[in-house]
């Protein structure tokens, strides 16, 4: 097991940025695979040459049949099966990583420039509370883990590294049964030169070696029937969003769906409003500093706010889509649940706006400011 | 012997590594240490018992296998990862340096001791250049030793004290030949990250000079 450190510490990140199926599959490729193939099946095939007889004495013949019966032997087989299933998981974590430190430095340089346009302004109100808001900001993003929300192109990554594993398990199952079958014979019948003729051959341990064939082609059939689940999982998931978002697209449902929005969302909904500066920034913060373009940030806020309203309903109606940040950091969230915006752009807007009870909510907002 | 040591210092690297350069940390634990241990060394732990010669001779085996193998694959394959993942360690050191000097003259010298930059990129890019330097010379030597990248089945050996012509039996040529095959095409997969790597740090910094010497001509 030690062997397979090098893997495990990879796919251990993997991990943490997966659903729950990739999690299960995760964890049947750590035990039933890497465990079983490290511990129990090497000291299996342990002595497959040496006692690979033939029965003959010509020099060179057992070489020869050995090599003709087995090409790849099975245990190499499955590490190079295990290596080449990993390997796309390996390819998402690496986009994760590369999205979480994107998101890191982004939100280091908004918090710079933040920090300087404060100091040019000179007010220390605002400057205490933007390094308080800064604060927040970043010990939100370690609070939660670094764990991200799986959608745009990450999702698409990990919808492709599932596919591609998926085909990757196929052709290694199709690759074992077109070079082995599925059994083992304990007689193999050779002729190859420099065998004078054609010459028995007996493989050695073949009833404990079918039990492991066996018991991997089992796995690897599992494995396989839980990517598809997972598959099915994201794309009914993804149909599913689809499918309501148009069906919000008529104002006369939005109060139904928003009737139907949990006793917490609610609760959340009629919280103190939040102090203008706290909401500059948050985890799932696409906000452009207000101070550059106060219509476009102001558009930005609105549309945020409705694609939150969408988010949190979907994610308190379906169960967590990923355990993400979205849920560790309540009291954040709860805060910055609506921005403020003025009243007579929130007039034009309401009527196309998709969720009326946030636009509410930050008209009462609004008269604070 | 036990690979630890190397995964360490190597994750050690990652640390200043660019985003290229962490895929080729991952490439080399997964694609080729991983391999190495797990699969590779098993094939050929019992390589000179199975070289079996079509002789009664005494003495004649143990030349024959001498002779087709001076230094057997998977000794070669060690020694490649090991010097393969050596010039990496350059840039560690000179990370470490500049962390030293930081505290010996104890003010901030850098803006980061981890970025790449100046003096850092220099050795960065030795360092580059000498790992993929190396992985040539070793799928050259690979091939110039063994005729090409294949293991034949039979090998004929006329060396004393052998009284004639022999067939010689090489054992799992097959199974060695794939092995042999993935290790060329680890080392031309790290080959080309080492190349786009360097290129694209060149580039990179080329472009941030010219950016830097029109700022100054402007002003």
């Amino acid at each position: 097991m030690g062997d397979w450190s090098f893997l495990g510490e990879f796919l251990e990140e993997v991990h943490k940025h997966s659903t729950v199926v990739g999690k299960v599959w995760l964890t049947v490729l750590f035990i039933f695979r890497m465990l079983v193939l490290g511990t129990a099946a090497e000291s299996s095939w342990g002595d497959e040459q040496s006692d690979f007889m033939c029965d003959t004495q010509q020099p060179g013949c057992e070489n020869v049949c050995y090599d003709k019966a087995f090409p790849i032997s099975h245990v190499r087989f499955w590490v190079l099966q295990i290596i080449f299933v990993s390997t796309p998981s390996l390819v998402y974590m690496g986009h994760a990583m590369h999205t979480v430190r994107m998101e890191e430095k982004r939100k280091m340089k908004e918090a710079e420039i933040e920090a300087q346009e404060m100091k040019n302004s000179g007010d220390t109100y605002y400057q205490q509370k933007c390094s308080v808001a800064e604060k927040a900001e970043l010990s939100c993003w370690d609070e939660s883990g670094g764990k991200i929300i799986l959608r745009g192109s990450l999702l698409n990554t990990y919808v492709y590294s599932i596919l591609i594993r998926t085909a990757m398990e196929v052709a290694f199952i199709v690759g074992q049964y077109v070079l082995y079958g599925i059994f083992l014979e304990t007689l193999y019948i050779c002729q190859r030169a420099p065998c004078p003729h054609p010459v028995n051959c007996y493989v050695s341990r073949p009833t404990e070696k079918n039990v492991f064939i066996v018991f991997m082609l089992a796995v690897a059939v599992l494995s396989l029937f839980l990517s598809l689940a997972e598959l099915y999982h994201l794309g009914w998931k993804k149909a599913k969003e689809r499918c309501s978002r148009s069906y919000k697209a008529s104002p006369s449902t939005a109060p139904g769906r928003l009737e139907s929005a949990p006793q917490a969302e609610r609760a959340q909904m009629y919280t103190p409003p939040p102090d203008f500066n706290q909401c500059l920034s948050s985890p799932n913060g696409k906000f452009i500093s207000p101070f550059s373009n106060k219509m476009a940030s102001q558009q930005n806020t609105a549309n945020f706010a409705t694609e939150r309203v969408h988010g949190q309903e979907h994610t308190a109606a379906e169960g967590p889509f990923i355990k993400s940040s979205y849920m560790e950091s309540p009291e954040v969230a709860s805060e910055c649940a609506a921005p403020a915006f003025p009243e007579n752009y929130l007039h034009e807007k309401r009527r196309l706006s998709k969720a009326s009870r946030a636009s509410s909510k930050a008209r009462s907002d609004d008269l604070s400011v | 012997m036990s690979w630890a040591f190397l995964r360490d210092l190597l994750s050690g690297v990652n640390k200043y590594s660019t985003g290229i350069g962490r895929i080729w940390v991952a490439v080399v634990f997964v694609f080729r240490l991983l391999v190495y241990v797990a699969a590779a060394e098993n094939i050929w732990k019992y390589e000179h018992d199975e070289f079996e010669c079509n002789i009664k001779q005494p003495g004649c085996e143990n030349v024959c296998f001498d002779h087709f193998f001076p230094i057997s694959h998977i000794r070669l394959w060690a020694l490649q990862l090991i010097m393969v993942s050596t010039p990496s360690l350059l840039v560690v050191f000179h990370v470490a340096y500049r962390e030293n000097r930081e505290k010996h003259h104890n003010q901030k010298l850098y803006r980061n001791p981890g970025e790449i930059d100046g003096g850092l990129l220099c050795t960065y890019l030795i360092s580059l250049i000498l790992k993929t330097g190396l992985e040539i010379v070793f799928l050259v030597l690979f091939y110039k030793l063994y005729n090409g990248f294949k293991i034949p089945r039979l090998v004929k050996c006329d060396i004393k004290p052998c009284p004639n012509t022999v067939d010689c039996y090489i054992s799992k040529p097959t199974e060695k030949m794939i092995f042999l095959y993935f290790l060329v095409a680890t080392s031309c997969l790290c080959i080309v990250l080492n190349l786009s790597e360097l290129s694209y740090l060149i580039f990179k910094h080329s472009i941030k000079s010219y950016l830097k010497r029109y700022m100054k001509k402007q002003q």
